[in-house]
């Protein structure tokens, strides 16, 4: 039996043509949907970048807010308090004579009352320029701030310091960031830990210097995705993200809290080189 | 109705007369084309005014002009390989020279020695389009990770057709010589080719369109901005 082909080509070739034209075309539809897609995400990842920069904006200038209200509340509450009541106590004075008992009690009050406002206005003048910070750097300066709260009894601070050296490297401006944000991470553990104890350690490792934090607080009771939307985180991220450092919330493996923030030294020696 | 007549009007007409829409925008816009699109509208022309020779040779002079599209094949692979030269990066020039020499003396042998009879060029034409299929397959993946909408990224439309019109006719080029007597499926195998061509000069049209949109808004942005 012969085989015999009765395929007519010039069907199979149109067939050919107009199957390879909808295939050509579906890529082509396919490559534009791509690049478009593309393109969308791209748009939304810098809408999102855009969107955090504003709420790390945002956080910065109600923190500022927030610091401008607590120095004023403090000159209005300690100075200002003072400074009337030693007005009172000026006004209701009445000396006899040199000899008074009363006179003498009365300059002792004073003395007293003046020795409060210097004292007040210390410490507010420390709180907003840390006087350590500018003339012994970041390293005394956290240790002066611990020994102040371990002094208060609130808290038992542990620091350790393996990097003395690259730390006095530091600019002021790195140095009040970092200063801020151990500062904030200590305030956060007063206020809402409930921890008896914390520790800082610092050390250098490889081209980058590590700062690790920790308490034995309650721990983060919620998301750490929601945990660095707070007020409080993004002012140390956009402190962190000024000075080229990054920072991880540590997994809350043992009881409380714990972050690691990575501060490359290119970094600083970029910045004391202006 | 004839069907040899309206194929007649169709490929003798209305093919011919599509080209005048990417010949419009393309002069409406011409002063301020850049060389790919220049040689673009070049080559546009160019084969219309081939087509309107052959038409004119068939018709007045009943000329068999089978053999003309070995030349056309060389003049399209220059025209079109010249377009890519000036897209793509300016070290792929000289290769793309080369290439276009290396293809025409390839053409000119099989023209002379290998299909000298009354027969299309089905060993070259096919290898013509599977090169420019290649270059504007280069063009895509280039231009994959291109942060812009692709609709307005004028190139891409005329990149489009050209794929298309390959790809599509690829298959035709190489079977052509099996429907040199003109039958119904002949007929239709043309037509289709047609319509691709059709296609393929729309899609030029809004090319050259959108450049000239392209260039309109750039003129009407403050000078600062620029």
């Amino acid at each position: 039996m012969q085989i015999t082909n009765n395929d007519n080509t010039a069907v199979l070739i149109i067939l050919a043509m107009v199957g390879v034209f909808i295939l050509v075309s579906a890529f082509i539809i396919y490559s534009v949907r791509n690049q478009n897609r593309l393109l969308r995400q791209r748009q939304e990842f810098q809408q999102a970048q855009i969107a955090h920069q504003k709420e790390l904006l945002r956080a910065t200038i109600e923190m500022q807010e927030a610091e401008r209200k607590r120095i004023g509340q403090d000159l209005h509450d300690d100075v200002g308090t003072t400074i009337s009541g030693l007005r009172l106590l000026i006004e209701m004075f009445k000396p006899t004579g040199p000899e008074d008992e009363s006179f003498k009690e009365f300059t002792h009050s004073s003395k007293s009352i003046i020795d409060k406002i210097v004292k007040d206005v210390r410490n507010i003048s420390h709180n907003l320029s840390p006087t350590t910070l500018r003339y012994y750097g970041l390293a005394s300066a956290i240790m002066e701030h611990c020994g102040i709260i371990n002094q208060s009894g609130k808290l038992a601070i542990t620091f350790e310091n393996e990097a003395e050296q690259e730390l006095s490297a530091f600019d002021i401006n790195t140095a009040t960031a970092l200063y801020r944000v151990f500062e904030e991470l200590l305030n956060n553990t007063i206020k809402h830990s409930g921890a008896s104890r914390a520790s800082i350690s610092i050390k250098k490792e490889g081209d980058d210097i590590l700062f690790n934090y920790s308490d034995n607080g309650k721990g983060l009771l919620v998301s750490p995705e929601a945990f660095k939307k707070g007020m409080g985180m993004q002012n140390i991220e956009s402190r962190l993200l000024n000075i080229n450092a990054t920072y991880v919330i540590l997994p809350d493996e043992s009881k409380g809290f714990g972050i690691e923030i990575t501060y490359p030294i290119l970094a600083a020696k970029v910045a004391a080189n202006g | 109705m004839n069907p040899l007549f309206l194929y007649s009007l169709f490929a003798n007409y209305l093919v011919p007369l599509s080209a005048l829409a990417p010949i419009f925008f393309a002069l409406k816009n011409y002063r301020s084309l850049p060389p790919a699109f220049e040689i673009l509208c070049a080559f546009i022309i160019v084969s219309s005014l081939f087509n309107l020779v052959n038409l004119i040779a068939i018709y007045q002079y009943h000329v068999r002009t089978i053999r003309w599209i070995h030349i056309y094949t060389i003049l399209e692979f220059t025209f079109v390989t010249l377009v890519f030269s000036r897209v793509f990066n300016k070290k792929w020039r000289i290769p793309l020279y080369a290439l276009i020499a290396v293809f025409g003396l390839i053409c000119t042998i099989d023209l002379v020695f290998i299909q000298n009879k009354l027969e299309f060029n089905t060993y070259t034409r096919p290898v013509g389009a599977l090169i420019i299929i290649g270059l504007c397959m280069g063009y895509i993946i280039n231009t994959s990770t291109v942060e812009s909408k692709w609709t307005d990224n004028s190139f891409n439309w005329v990149n489009t057709g050209l794929l298309l019109y390959y790809s599509g006719g690829l298959i035709m080029f190489t079977f052509s010589n099996y429907f040199l007597k003109p039958t119904l499926l002949t007929l239709l195998i043309w037509t289709i080719h047609n319509s691709i061509l059709i296609v393929e000069y729309i899609l030029f049209a809004i090319g050259f369109r959108k450049y000239g949109l392209e260039e309109k808004a750039i003129s009407s942005t403050p000078i600062r901005n620029k």
